[in-house]
Protein backbone atom coordinates (compact mmCIF):
# COMPACT_ATOMS: atom_id res chain seq x y z
CA UNK A 1 0.00 0.00 0.00
CA UNK A 2 1.17 3.42 -0.88
CA UNK A 3 2.46 4.57 2.10
CA UNK A 4 0.56 8.46 1.77
CA UNK A 5 -2.57 6.41 1.40
CA UNK A 6 -1.38 4.74 4.38
CA UNK A 7 -0.93 7.94 6.48
CA UNK A 8 -4.33 9.31 5.12
CA UNK A 9 -6.25 6.51 6.52
CA UNK A 10 -4.44 6.79 10.05
CA UNK A 11 -4.93 10.61 9.88
CA UNK A 12 -8.56 9.90 9.56
CA UNK A 13 -8.22 7.65 12.64
CA UNK A 14 -6.79 10.26 14.45
CA UNK A 15 -8.89 12.98 13.53
CA UNK A 16 -12.52 13.69 13.17
CA UNK A 17 -14.30 10.03 13.71
CA UNK A 18 -14.12 9.82 17.55
CA UNK A 19 -16.53 9.78 20.12
CA UNK A 20 -17.10 12.97 21.91
CA UNK A 21 -15.38 12.68 25.36
CA UNK A 22 -18.70 13.72 27.17
CA UNK A 23 -20.72 11.11 25.50
CA UNK A 24 -18.31 8.40 26.32
CA UNK A 25 -18.58 9.29 29.66
CA UNK A 26 -22.22 9.58 29.77
CA UNK A 27 -22.66 6.98 27.69
CA UNK A 28 -20.41 4.77 29.86
CA UNK A 29 -22.35 5.51 33.12
CA UNK A 30 -25.73 4.77 31.69
CA UNK A 31 -24.69 1.84 30.71
CA UNK A 32 -23.14 0.77 34.18
CA UNK A 33 -26.36 1.57 35.69
CA UNK A 34 -28.25 -0.29 33.58
CA UNK A 35 -26.14 -3.34 33.98
CA UNK A 36 -25.84 -3.54 37.47
CA UNK A 37 -29.64 -3.74 37.53
CA UNK A 38 -29.94 -7.00 35.95
CA UNK A 39 -26.89 -8.22 38.97
CA UNK A 40 -28.27 -10.09 41.69
CA UNK A 41 -28.13 -8.52 44.74
CA UNK A 42 -25.64 -10.98 46.24
CA UNK A 43 -23.63 -13.81 44.44
CA UNK A 44 -24.84 -16.90 43.55
CA UNK A 45 -23.20 -19.39 45.50
CA UNK A 46 -21.21 -20.96 43.28
CA UNK A 47 -18.98 -24.09 44.00
CA UNK A 48 -15.35 -23.65 43.50
CA UNK A 49 -15.17 -26.47 41.30
CA UNK A 50 -17.43 -25.07 39.03
CA UNK A 51 -15.55 -21.62 38.90
CA UNK A 52 -12.47 -22.89 37.86
CA UNK A 53 -13.68 -24.80 35.10
CA UNK A 54 -16.30 -22.02 34.18
CA UNK A 55 -12.74 -19.80 34.69
CA UNK A 56 -10.82 -22.57 32.26
CA UNK A 57 -13.22 -21.84 29.47
CA UNK A 58 -12.37 -18.24 29.32
CA UNK A 59 -8.70 -18.54 28.83
CA UNK A 60 -8.99 -22.03 26.75
CA UNK A 61 -11.72 -22.58 24.51
CA UNK A 62 -14.74 -24.48 25.61
CA UNK A 63 -14.25 -27.95 24.62
CA UNK A 64 -10.66 -28.22 25.22
CA UNK A 65 -11.36 -27.80 28.64
CA UNK A 66 -14.61 -30.34 28.46
CA UNK A 67 -13.10 -32.55 26.78
CA UNK A 68 -9.49 -32.40 27.91
CA UNK A 69 -8.41 -30.74 30.85
CA UNK A 70 -11.68 -31.29 32.97
CA UNK A 71 -11.48 -35.13 32.40
CA UNK A 72 -7.48 -35.12 33.00
CA UNK A 73 -8.03 -33.15 35.86
CA UNK A 74 -10.54 -35.40 37.67
CA UNK A 75 -8.13 -38.34 36.84
CA UNK A 76 -5.60 -36.94 38.38
CA UNK A 77 -7.58 -36.09 41.06
CA UNK A 78 -8.92 -39.07 41.91
CA UNK A 79 -5.24 -41.11 41.21
CA UNK A 80 -3.67 -38.91 44.04
CA UNK A 81 -6.85 -39.72 46.22
CA UNK A 82 -6.41 -43.29 45.96
CA UNK A 83 -2.52 -43.10 45.93
CA UNK A 84 -2.87 -41.03 49.49
CA UNK A 85 -5.36 -43.54 50.56
CA UNK A 86 -3.71 -46.57 50.04
CA UNK A 87 -0.31 -45.50 51.15
CA UNK A 88 -2.35 -44.88 54.55
CA UNK A 89 -4.00 -47.94 54.35
CA UNK A 90 -0.95 -49.88 53.81
CA UNK A 91 0.78 -48.82 56.52
CA UNK A 92 -2.16 -49.20 58.44
CA UNK A 93 -2.32 -53.29 57.13
CA UNK A 94 1.30 -53.99 57.73
CA UNK A 95 0.49 -55.15 61.47
CA UNK A 96 -2.12 -57.53 59.90
CA UNK A 97 -2.93 -60.92 59.53
CA UNK A 98 -5.04 -63.35 57.87
CA UNK A 99 -8.37 -62.83 58.22
CA UNK A 100 -8.42 -59.28 59.36
CA UNK A 101 -9.82 -56.53 57.41
CA UNK A 102 -7.16 -54.82 55.26
CA UNK A 103 -5.19 -58.08 55.24
CA UNK A 104 -5.58 -58.19 51.76
CA UNK A 105 -4.15 -54.65 51.30
CA UNK A 106 -1.24 -55.88 53.11
CA UNK A 107 -0.94 -58.45 50.71
CA UNK A 108 -1.06 -55.95 47.75
CA UNK A 109 1.19 -53.67 48.82
CA UNK A 110 3.54 -56.98 48.89
CA UNK A 111 3.16 -57.43 45.46
CA UNK A 112 3.27 -54.18 44.10
CA UNK A 113 6.47 -54.00 45.15
CA UNK A 114 7.22 -57.06 43.47
CA UNK A 115 6.13 -56.41 40.57
CA UNK A 116 7.80 -52.66 40.68
CA UNK A 117 11.21 -54.63 41.93
CA UNK A 118 11.15 -57.06 38.64
CA UNK A 119 9.80 -54.30 36.43
CA UNK A 120 13.30 -52.94 37.12
CA UNK A 121 14.69 -55.64 36.64
CA UNK A 122 16.72 -55.94 40.11
CA UNK A 123 16.23 -59.51 40.87
CA UNK A 124 18.39 -59.55 44.34
CA UNK A 125 15.88 -57.25 45.40
CA UNK A 126 12.70 -59.54 44.06
CA UNK A 127 14.51 -62.23 45.98
CA UNK A 128 15.10 -60.13 49.16
CA UNK A 129 11.45 -59.54 49.02
CA UNK A 130 10.43 -63.34 48.90
CA UNK A 131 12.27 -64.34 51.22
CA UNK A 132 11.06 -61.07 53.52
CA UNK A 133 7.57 -62.39 52.77
CA UNK A 134 7.99 -65.63 53.33
CA UNK A 135 9.34 -64.65 56.99
CA UNK A 136 5.74 -62.57 57.13
CA UNK A 137 3.67 -66.10 56.48
CA UNK A 138 6.06 -67.99 58.95
CA UNK A 139 5.27 -65.14 62.33
CA UNK A 140 1.83 -64.75 60.69
CA UNK A 141 1.37 -68.45 60.86
CA UNK A 142 2.73 -68.57 64.57
CA UNK A 143 0.36 -65.98 65.03
CA UNK A 144 -2.54 -67.83 64.08
CA UNK A 145 -1.96 -71.03 65.70
CA UNK A 146 -1.05 -69.04 68.71
CA UNK A 147 -5.00 -67.80 68.78
CA UNK A 148 -5.71 -70.95 67.92
CA UNK A 149 -4.57 -72.74 71.22
CA UNK A 150 -5.98 -69.86 73.46
CA UNK A 151 -9.46 -69.88 72.07
CA UNK A 152 -9.31 -73.63 71.82
CA UNK A 153 -11.14 -73.27 68.42
CA UNK A 154 -9.43 -75.62 65.83
CA UNK A 155 -6.95 -73.96 63.29
CA UNK A 156 -8.53 -71.85 60.88
CA UNK A 157 -8.44 -72.56 56.83
CA UNK A 158 -6.44 -69.28 56.86
CA UNK A 159 -3.55 -71.06 58.69
CA UNK A 160 -3.15 -73.82 55.69
CA UNK A 161 -3.37 -70.98 53.33
CA UNK A 162 -0.55 -69.15 55.21
CA UNK A 163 1.77 -71.94 55.08
CA UNK A 164 0.94 -72.72 51.04
CA UNK A 165 1.86 -69.26 50.90
CA UNK A 166 5.20 -69.13 52.84
CA UNK A 167 6.23 -72.37 50.93
CA UNK A 168 5.29 -70.58 47.61
CA UNK A 169 7.36 -68.03 48.66
CA UNK A 170 10.04 -69.86 49.66
CA UNK A 171 9.99 -71.43 46.08
CA UNK A 172 10.39 -68.22 44.55
CA UNK A 173 13.25 -67.75 46.32
CA UNK A 174 14.85 -71.49 45.76
CA UNK A 175 14.27 -71.04 42.17
CA UNK A 176 16.11 -67.41 42.18
CA UNK A 177 18.75 -68.27 44.24
CA UNK A 178 21.48 -69.57 41.47
CA UNK A 179 21.13 -65.89 39.92
CA UNK A 180 21.99 -64.04 42.48
CA UNK A 181 25.17 -62.19 44.07
CA UNK A 182 26.88 -64.01 47.30
CA UNK A 183 25.27 -61.11 49.23
CA UNK A 184 21.46 -61.66 48.68
CA UNK A 185 22.31 -65.55 49.32
CA UNK A 186 23.63 -64.09 53.21
CA UNK A 187 20.63 -62.14 53.45
CA UNK A 188 18.69 -65.68 52.66
CA UNK A 189 20.44 -67.64 54.95
CA UNK A 190 19.85 -65.69 57.67
CA UNK A 191 15.68 -65.09 57.10
CA UNK A 192 15.59 -68.93 56.56
CA UNK A 193 17.25 -69.50 59.62
CA UNK A 194 14.69 -67.17 61.36
CA UNK A 195 11.57 -68.82 59.29
CA UNK A 196 12.89 -72.43 60.46
CA UNK A 197 13.04 -71.55 64.12
CA UNK A 198 9.65 -69.66 64.04
CA UNK A 199 7.94 -72.99 62.18
CA UNK A 200 9.81 -75.10 64.44
CA UNK A 201 7.56 -73.31 67.57
CA UNK A 202 4.81 -73.50 64.93
CA UNK A 203 4.99 -77.51 64.84
CA UNK A 204 5.58 -77.75 68.72
CA UNK A 205 2.45 -75.59 69.27
CA UNK A 206 0.32 -77.80 66.83
CA UNK A 207 1.89 -80.53 68.53
CA UNK A 208 0.81 -79.60 72.18
CA UNK A 209 -2.45 -78.76 71.49
CA UNK A 210 -2.81 -81.78 69.64
CA UNK A 211 -5.52 -81.44 66.90
CA UNK A 212 -5.86 -85.29 65.52
CA UNK A 213 -8.33 -84.30 62.96
CA UNK A 214 -7.43 -84.98 59.72
CA UNK A 215 -6.78 -81.55 59.19
CA UNK A 216 -5.04 -80.96 62.20
CA UNK A 217 -2.38 -84.02 61.39
CA UNK A 218 -2.30 -82.31 57.71
CA UNK A 219 -1.33 -78.85 58.91
CA UNK A 220 1.29 -80.30 60.97
CA UNK A 221 2.53 -82.55 57.66
CA UNK A 222 2.51 -78.70 56.06
CA UNK A 223 4.42 -77.26 58.49
CA UNK A 224 7.07 -79.71 58.56
CA UNK A 225 7.19 -79.38 54.96
CA UNK A 226 8.00 -75.61 54.87
CA UNK A 227 10.12 -75.98 57.74
CA UNK A 228 12.60 -78.55 55.75
CA UNK A 229 12.17 -76.13 52.83
CA UNK A 230 13.46 -73.46 54.95
CA UNK A 231 16.52 -75.53 55.87
CA UNK A 232 16.76 -76.68 52.48
CA UNK A 233 17.19 -72.99 50.74
CA UNK A 234 19.34 -71.92 53.83
CA UNK A 235 22.21 -74.77 53.21
CA UNK A 236 21.57 -73.81 49.32
CA UNK A 237 22.61 -69.88 50.45
CA UNK A 238 25.76 -71.42 51.42
CA UNK A 239 26.06 -73.30 48.45
CA UNK A 240 25.70 -69.98 46.22
CA UNK A 241 28.26 -68.56 48.61
CA UNK A 242 30.99 -71.05 48.13
CA UNK A 243 30.19 -71.47 44.32
CA UNK A 244 30.31 -67.97 43.97
CA UNK A 245 33.76 -67.26 46.10
CA UNK A 246 35.20 -70.38 44.01
CA UNK A 247 34.71 -68.61 40.99
CA UNK A 248 36.58 -65.31 42.20
CA UNK A 249 33.48 -63.30 44.24
CA UNK A 250 35.16 -61.85 47.32
CA UNK A 251 31.93 -60.35 48.24
CA UNK A 252 31.90 -62.38 51.43
CA UNK A 253 35.21 -62.96 52.79
CA UNK A 254 36.31 -66.66 52.90
CA UNK A 255 36.36 -67.02 56.60
CA UNK A 256 32.44 -65.78 56.84
CA UNK A 257 31.78 -68.88 54.23
CA UNK A 258 33.88 -70.94 56.61
CA UNK A 259 31.36 -69.90 59.51
CA UNK A 260 28.52 -70.10 57.57
CA UNK A 261 29.66 -73.64 56.21
CA UNK A 262 30.01 -75.09 60.01
CA UNK A 263 27.70 -73.12 60.98
CA UNK A 264 25.16 -75.12 58.75
CA UNK A 265 27.05 -78.31 59.91
CA UNK A 266 26.06 -77.38 63.42
CA UNK A 267 22.31 -76.89 62.53
CA UNK A 268 22.37 -80.52 60.81
CA UNK A 269 24.03 -82.28 63.28
CA UNK A 270 21.57 -81.10 65.80
CA UNK A 271 18.69 -81.64 64.21
CA UNK A 272 19.89 -85.23 63.63
CA UNK A 273 20.82 -85.54 67.43
CA UNK A 274 17.00 -84.24 68.58
CA UNK A 275 15.05 -86.71 66.21
CA UNK A 276 16.64 -89.65 67.67
CA UNK A 277 16.03 -88.13 71.41
CA UNK A 278 12.51 -87.97 70.30
CA UNK A 279 12.49 -91.11 69.02
CA UNK A 280 13.97 -93.12 71.92
CA UNK A 281 11.74 -90.39 74.22
CA UNK A 282 8.81 -91.35 72.68
CA UNK A 283 9.45 -94.91 72.70
CA UNK A 284 9.81 -95.25 76.33
CA UNK A 285 6.39 -93.32 77.45
CA UNK A 286 4.44 -95.66 75.33
CA UNK A 287 6.63 -98.82 76.87
CA UNK A 288 6.12 -97.61 80.25
CA UNK A 289 2.21 -97.12 79.28
CA UNK A 290 2.13 -100.43 78.39
CA UNK A 291 3.62 -102.07 81.30
CA UNK A 292 1.17 -100.08 83.64
CA UNK A 293 -1.62 -101.41 81.17
CA UNK A 294 -0.15 -105.17 81.38
CA UNK A 295 -0.31 -105.31 84.97
CA UNK A 296 -3.92 -103.97 85.60
CA UNK A 297 -5.45 -106.92 85.15
CA UNK A 298 -9.01 -106.88 84.94
CA UNK A 299 -8.97 -103.01 84.45
CA UNK A 300 -7.95 -102.75 81.43
CA UNK A 301 -9.92 -100.62 78.40
CA UNK A 302 -11.08 -103.69 75.98
CA UNK A 303 -7.92 -103.69 73.06
CA UNK A 304 -6.15 -101.10 75.03
CA UNK A 305 -3.09 -104.07 74.71
CA UNK A 306 -3.33 -104.73 71.18
CA UNK A 307 -3.13 -100.92 70.38
CA UNK A 308 -0.40 -99.87 72.93
CA UNK A 309 1.77 -102.80 71.47
CA UNK A 310 0.98 -101.44 68.14
CA UNK A 311 2.04 -98.15 68.61
CA UNK A 312 5.19 -99.61 70.88
CA UNK A 313 6.22 -101.90 67.70
CA UNK A 314 6.26 -98.47 65.69
CA UNK A 315 8.35 -96.37 68.36
CA UNK A 316 11.20 -99.04 68.26
CA UNK A 317 11.58 -98.73 64.41
CA UNK A 318 11.48 -94.81 64.90
CA UNK A 319 13.93 -95.58 66.84
CA UNK A 320 16.13 -97.62 65.07
CA UNK A 321 15.58 -95.27 61.58
CA UNK A 322 16.86 -92.71 63.53
CA UNK A 323 19.38 -94.37 65.07
CA UNK A 324 20.76 -95.47 61.85
CA UNK A 325 20.30 -91.97 60.43
CA UNK A 326 22.20 -90.50 63.36
CA UNK A 327 25.01 -92.74 62.90
CA UNK A 328 25.00 -91.99 58.86
CA UNK A 329 24.82 -88.02 59.57
CA UNK A 330 27.53 -88.45 61.66
CA UNK A 331 29.95 -89.99 59.20
CA UNK A 332 28.85 -87.12 56.17
CA UNK A 333 29.34 -84.72 59.27
CA UNK A 334 33.37 -86.08 60.07
CA UNK A 335 33.36 -86.32 56.11
CA UNK A 336 32.11 -82.77 55.57
CA UNK A 337 34.53 -81.10 58.77
CA UNK A 338 37.78 -82.66 56.93
CA UNK A 339 36.68 -81.13 53.89
CA UNK A 340 35.97 -77.65 55.29
CA UNK A 341 39.95 -78.50 56.71
CA UNK A 342 41.37 -78.61 53.50
CA UNK A 343 39.37 -74.96 52.47
CA UNK A 344 37.41 -76.98 49.92
CA UNK A 345 33.61 -75.80 51.00
CA UNK A 346 32.36 -76.45 47.38
CA UNK A 347 32.22 -80.67 48.51
CA UNK A 348 31.92 -79.88 52.49
CA UNK A 349 28.44 -77.78 51.42
CA UNK A 350 27.71 -80.65 49.08
CA UNK A 351 27.81 -83.20 52.52
CA UNK A 352 26.12 -81.11 54.09
CA UNK A 353 23.18 -80.83 51.79
CA UNK A 354 23.05 -84.78 51.75
CA UNK A 355 22.88 -85.07 55.73
CA UNK A 356 20.55 -82.83 55.68
CA UNK A 357 18.02 -85.12 53.74
CA UNK A 358 18.90 -87.56 55.81
CA UNK A 359 17.90 -85.54 59.11
CA UNK A 360 15.16 -84.75 57.55
CA UNK A 361 14.11 -88.06 56.81
CA UNK A 362 14.85 -89.09 60.38
CA UNK A 363 12.18 -85.85 61.37
CA UNK A 364 9.67 -86.98 59.49
CA UNK A 365 10.09 -90.46 61.04
CA UNK A 366 10.17 -88.80 64.70
CA UNK A 367 7.24 -86.36 64.22
CA UNK A 368 4.84 -89.04 62.89
CA UNK A 369 5.91 -91.57 66.23
CA UNK A 370 4.75 -88.49 68.20
CA UNK A 371 1.70 -88.26 66.60
CA UNK A 372 0.49 -91.79 66.80
CA UNK A 373 1.59 -91.56 70.32
CA UNK A 374 -1.05 -88.66 71.01
CA UNK A 375 -3.59 -90.30 68.94
CA UNK A 376 -3.67 -93.47 70.93
CA UNK A 377 -2.83 -92.54 74.48
CA UNK A 378 -5.77 -90.67 75.08
CA UNK A 379 -7.77 -94.23 73.97
CA UNK A 380 -6.41 -96.38 76.53
CA UNK A 381 -6.23 -93.59 79.24
CA UNK A 382 -9.74 -92.85 80.28
CA UNK A 383 -8.90 -90.21 83.43
CA UNK A 384 -8.21 -87.14 81.11
CA UNK A 385 -5.76 -85.35 83.89
CA UNK A 386 -3.70 -88.22 84.05
CA UNK A 387 -3.52 -88.33 80.05
CA UNK A 388 -3.26 -84.80 80.00
CA UNK A 389 -0.02 -85.52 82.32
CA UNK A 390 1.67 -87.83 79.69
CA UNK A 391 0.89 -85.59 76.66
CA UNK A 392 2.56 -82.99 78.20
CA UNK A 393 5.41 -85.51 78.75
CA UNK A 394 5.60 -86.81 75.51
CA UNK A 395 5.29 -82.70 74.15
CA UNK A 396 8.01 -82.47 76.20
CA UNK A 397 10.18 -84.82 74.66
CA UNK A 398 9.06 -84.13 71.06
CA UNK A 399 10.15 -80.83 71.64
CA UNK A 400 14.13 -82.02 72.97
CA UNK A 401 13.22 -81.75 76.55
CA UNK A 402 13.53 -84.41 79.20
CA UNK A 403 10.79 -86.75 80.36
CA UNK A 404 9.50 -86.58 83.81
CA UNK A 405 6.50 -89.20 84.04
CA UNK A 406 6.82 -91.64 86.69
CA UNK A 407 5.18 -94.70 86.78
CA UNK A 408 2.26 -93.20 89.57
CA UNK A 409 1.52 -90.54 86.60
CA UNK A 410 0.70 -93.93 84.59
CA UNK A 411 -0.74 -95.79 87.01
CA UNK A 412 -3.49 -92.56 88.35
CA UNK A 413 -3.97 -92.94 84.39
CA UNK A 414 -5.20 -96.61 84.09
CA UNK A 415 -6.57 -96.73 87.86
CA UNK A 416 -7.93 -93.62 89.49
CA UNK A 417 -8.96 -95.55 92.57
CA UNK A 418 -5.39 -97.06 93.30
CA UNK B 1 -8.15 -10.36 20.17
CA UNK B 2 -8.16 -12.55 22.58
CA UNK B 3 -5.01 -11.01 25.05
CA UNK B 4 -4.68 -11.61 28.99
CA UNK B 5 -6.14 -8.32 29.92
CA UNK B 6 -9.20 -8.77 28.22
CA UNK B 7 -9.33 -12.54 29.80
CA UNK B 8 -8.91 -11.65 32.91
CA UNK B 9 -11.72 -8.72 32.52
CA UNK B 10 -13.51 -10.70 31.10
CA UNK B 11 -13.13 -13.62 34.39
CA UNK B 12 -13.90 -10.91 36.32
CA UNK B 13 -17.18 -10.59 35.19
CA UNK B 14 -18.71 -13.58 34.40
CA UNK B 15 -17.27 -15.41 37.19
CA UNK B 16 -17.26 -13.14 40.11
CA UNK B 17 -19.92 -10.67 38.90
CA UNK B 18 -17.88 -7.38 38.91
CA UNK B 19 -19.70 -4.75 36.82
CA UNK B 20 -16.75 -2.50 36.73
CA UNK B 21 -15.21 -4.87 35.31
CA UNK B 22 -17.46 -4.29 31.72
CA UNK B 23 -17.05 -0.45 32.54
CA UNK B 24 -13.13 -1.15 31.51
CA UNK B 25 -14.05 -3.37 28.52
CA UNK B 26 -16.19 -0.80 27.49
CA UNK B 27 -13.04 1.95 27.87
CA UNK B 28 -11.19 -0.30 25.90
CA UNK B 29 -13.39 -0.70 22.95
CA UNK B 30 -15.55 2.14 23.04
CA UNK B 31 -13.59 4.39 20.14
CA UNK B 32 -13.08 1.68 18.05
CA UNK B 33 -16.51 -0.12 17.74
CA UNK B 34 -17.81 3.84 17.52
CA UNK B 35 -15.23 4.44 14.26
CA UNK B 36 -16.41 1.30 13.05
CA UNK B 37 -20.16 2.53 13.14
CA UNK B 38 -19.64 5.60 12.15
CA UNK B 39 -17.83 5.07 8.71
CA UNK B 40 -21.12 3.18 8.06
CA UNK B 41 -24.13 5.17 9.32
CA UNK B 42 -25.00 9.24 8.29
CA UNK B 43 -24.71 10.36 11.81
CA UNK B 44 -22.63 10.91 14.58
CA UNK B 45 -26.40 10.36 16.34
CA UNK B 46 -26.40 7.19 14.88
CA UNK B 47 -23.08 6.13 15.49
CA UNK B 48 -23.92 6.65 19.30
CA UNK B 49 -27.42 5.19 19.17
CA UNK B 50 -25.65 1.73 17.65
CA UNK B 51 -22.81 2.08 20.32
CA UNK B 52 -24.92 2.29 23.03
CA UNK B 53 -26.76 -1.13 21.96
CA UNK B 54 -23.63 -2.87 20.70
CA UNK B 55 -22.70 -2.83 24.40
CA UNK B 56 -25.58 -3.39 25.94
CA UNK B 57 -26.75 -6.24 23.15
CA UNK B 58 -23.01 -8.07 24.42
CA UNK B 59 -23.84 -7.76 27.99
CA UNK B 60 -26.64 -9.34 27.63
CA UNK B 61 -24.93 -12.03 25.40
CA UNK B 62 -22.15 -12.54 28.29
CA UNK B 63 -25.27 -13.22 30.92
CA UNK B 64 -26.88 -16.02 28.88
CA UNK B 65 -23.48 -17.81 29.84
CA UNK B 66 -22.26 -18.48 26.22
CA UNK B 67 -18.79 -19.32 25.19
CA UNK B 68 -16.74 -15.61 24.56
CA UNK B 69 -13.69 -16.75 22.40
CA UNK B 70 -13.18 -12.95 22.05
CA UNK B 71 -14.70 -10.18 23.04
CA UNK B 72 -14.15 -7.42 20.73
CA UNK B 73 -14.69 -9.74 17.96
CA UNK B 74 -18.27 -10.16 19.45
CA UNK B 75 -18.64 -6.36 19.74
CA UNK B 76 -17.83 -5.92 16.30
CA UNK B 77 -19.96 -9.05 14.94
CA UNK B 78 -22.87 -7.00 16.74
CA UNK B 79 -22.15 -3.62 15.15
CA UNK B 80 -22.39 -5.24 11.60
CA UNK B 81 -25.68 -6.89 12.29
CA UNK B 82 -26.95 -3.85 14.12
CA UNK B 83 -26.05 -1.98 11.27
CA UNK B 84 -27.57 -4.32 8.81
CA UNK B 85 -30.79 -3.86 10.88
CA UNK B 86 -30.67 -0.37 10.61
CA UNK B 87 -30.23 -0.88 6.61
CA UNK B 88 -33.70 -2.46 6.67
CA UNK B 89 -35.01 -0.40 8.43
CA UNK B 90 -34.30 2.44 6.21
CA UNK B 91 -34.52 0.37 3.04
CA UNK B 92 -35.72 3.08 0.99
CA UNK B 93 -33.06 5.26 1.39
CA UNK B 94 -29.08 4.03 -0.09
CA UNK B 95 -26.39 3.15 1.73
CA UNK B 96 -25.02 6.29 3.28
CA UNK B 97 -22.19 4.85 5.36
CA UNK B 98 -20.09 7.89 4.81
CA UNK B 99 -22.45 10.33 3.81
CA UNK B 100 -21.62 14.00 2.65
CA UNK B 101 -24.30 15.47 4.83
CA UNK B 102 -22.56 14.46 7.63
CA UNK B 103 -23.34 16.59 10.26
CA UNK B 104 -21.82 19.05 10.31
CA UNK B 105 -23.53 21.08 12.76
CA UNK B 106 -21.78 18.64 15.34
CA UNK B 107 -18.43 20.82 14.85
CA UNK B 108 -18.16 21.32 18.46
CA UNK B 109 -18.72 17.46 19.22
CA UNK B 110 -15.93 16.15 16.36
CA UNK B 111 -12.75 17.78 15.82
CA UNK B 112 -11.47 18.12 12.20
CA UNK B 113 -8.20 18.42 12.79
CA UNK B 114 -6.66 17.07 9.89
CA UNK B 115 -4.18 18.83 8.17
CA UNK B 116 -5.65 18.86 4.83
CA UNK B 117 -9.59 18.64 4.96
CA UNK B 118 -9.66 18.80 1.43
CA UNK B 119 -7.76 15.53 1.29
CA UNK B 120 -9.74 14.17 4.30
CA UNK B 121 -13.28 14.92 2.17
CA UNK B 122 -11.65 13.53 -0.82
CA UNK B 123 -10.80 10.13 1.19
CA UNK B 124 -14.26 9.58 3.04
CA UNK B 125 -15.54 9.75 -0.94
CA UNK B 126 -13.98 7.54 -2.42
CA UNK B 127 -14.40 5.12 0.63
CA UNK B 128 -18.22 5.74 0.45
CA UNK B 129 -18.03 4.35 -3.26
CA UNK B 130 -16.68 0.96 -2.06
CA UNK B 131 -18.77 -1.81 -2.03
CA UNK B 132 -19.55 -2.74 1.79
CA UNK B 133 -16.64 -5.69 2.37
CA UNK B 134 -13.58 -3.63 0.92
CA UNK B 135 -14.98 -0.57 2.85
CA UNK B 136 -15.06 -2.46 6.38
CA UNK B 137 -11.68 -4.54 5.55
CA UNK B 138 -10.40 -0.97 4.96
CA UNK B 139 -11.39 0.65 7.68
CA UNK B 140 -10.54 -2.47 10.29
CA UNK B 141 -7.00 -2.58 9.24
CA UNK B 142 -5.86 0.45 8.21
CA UNK B 143 -7.86 3.06 10.46
CA UNK B 144 -8.85 0.29 13.81
CA UNK B 145 -5.29 -1.39 13.14
CA UNK B 146 -6.57 -4.60 13.98
CA UNK B 147 -5.24 -7.95 13.10
CA UNK B 148 -6.11 -9.89 9.95
CA UNK B 149 -7.14 -12.85 11.94
CA UNK B 150 -9.00 -10.54 14.07
CA UNK B 151 -10.77 -8.99 11.10
CA UNK B 152 -11.12 -12.72 9.65
CA UNK B 153 -13.67 -13.52 12.92
CA UNK B 154 -15.53 -10.48 12.58
CA UNK B 155 -16.33 -10.60 9.09
CA UNK B 156 -16.76 -14.30 9.17
CA UNK B 157 -14.31 -15.46 6.65
CA UNK B 158 -10.68 -16.87 6.39
CA UNK B 159 -7.10 -14.85 6.98
CA UNK B 160 -6.07 -16.00 3.00
CA UNK B 161 -9.81 -14.42 2.28
CA UNK B 162 -9.56 -11.35 4.04
CA UNK B 163 -5.86 -10.83 2.34
CA UNK B 164 -7.47 -11.41 -0.84
CA UNK B 165 -9.85 -8.61 0.23
CA UNK B 166 -7.41 -5.82 1.20
CA UNK B 167 -5.45 -5.99 -1.72
CA UNK B 168 -8.57 -5.66 -3.71
CA UNK B 169 -9.98 -2.46 -1.71
CA UNK B 170 -6.62 -1.01 -1.76
CA UNK B 171 -6.65 -1.68 -5.42
CA UNK B 172 -9.86 -0.25 -5.69
CA UNK B 173 -9.61 2.65 -3.80
CA UNK B 174 -6.70 3.97 -5.40
CA UNK B 175 -8.42 3.67 -8.58
CA UNK B 176 -11.25 6.13 -7.25
CA UNK B 177 -8.29 8.04 -5.66
CA UNK B 178 -6.91 8.92 -8.84
CA UNK B 179 -10.30 9.25 -10.71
Amino acid sequence: MPNDLFRQLKSLRRAAVDPAASWVADNRSILLSQIKNTLPKSAPAVRRADKVWAGLEIFLPRKIVTAVVRPVAIILIIVMSAGTALAAMARAASNTIPDDTLYPIKRFTEQAQVTVAAMIGDQGAVTKLHVEFAKQRAFETKQLVQIAAVTGAAPAPSIAATVADLKSEMSAVSNNLNDNTSAVAKTVNQNSQEISSVLQDVKNNLILNASNTPAGLNLTRQVSSATSLAKDIGIKAVAVIVNNQAQGDTSVSKDDAKQMVADSLQTVATAAAKSQQVAAGVHTVVEQAKDVIKKSDGKQIPGAITTITTVDNQTVAAVLKTEQVSAQVGQQISEAKALVGQDNLVQAVSKIQQANQATQEAERVSDAAVQKAQQVLPTVAPDSAASSSLLLNLNNVSNGGFMSSTPSIIGQMISPRQ
Amino acid sequence: MSDIPEKILLYKLQIEGDADAYGKLYDRYVKQIYRFVYFKVSTHEEAEDITSEVFLKAWNYLQEKKEVTSFSGLLYRIARNSIIDLYRARSAKPETALGESDDQGDEGKWQFAIENKIEAQKLLRALKKLKQEYREVITLRYIDELEISEIAVIIGKGNIAVRVALHRAVKKLQELLLN
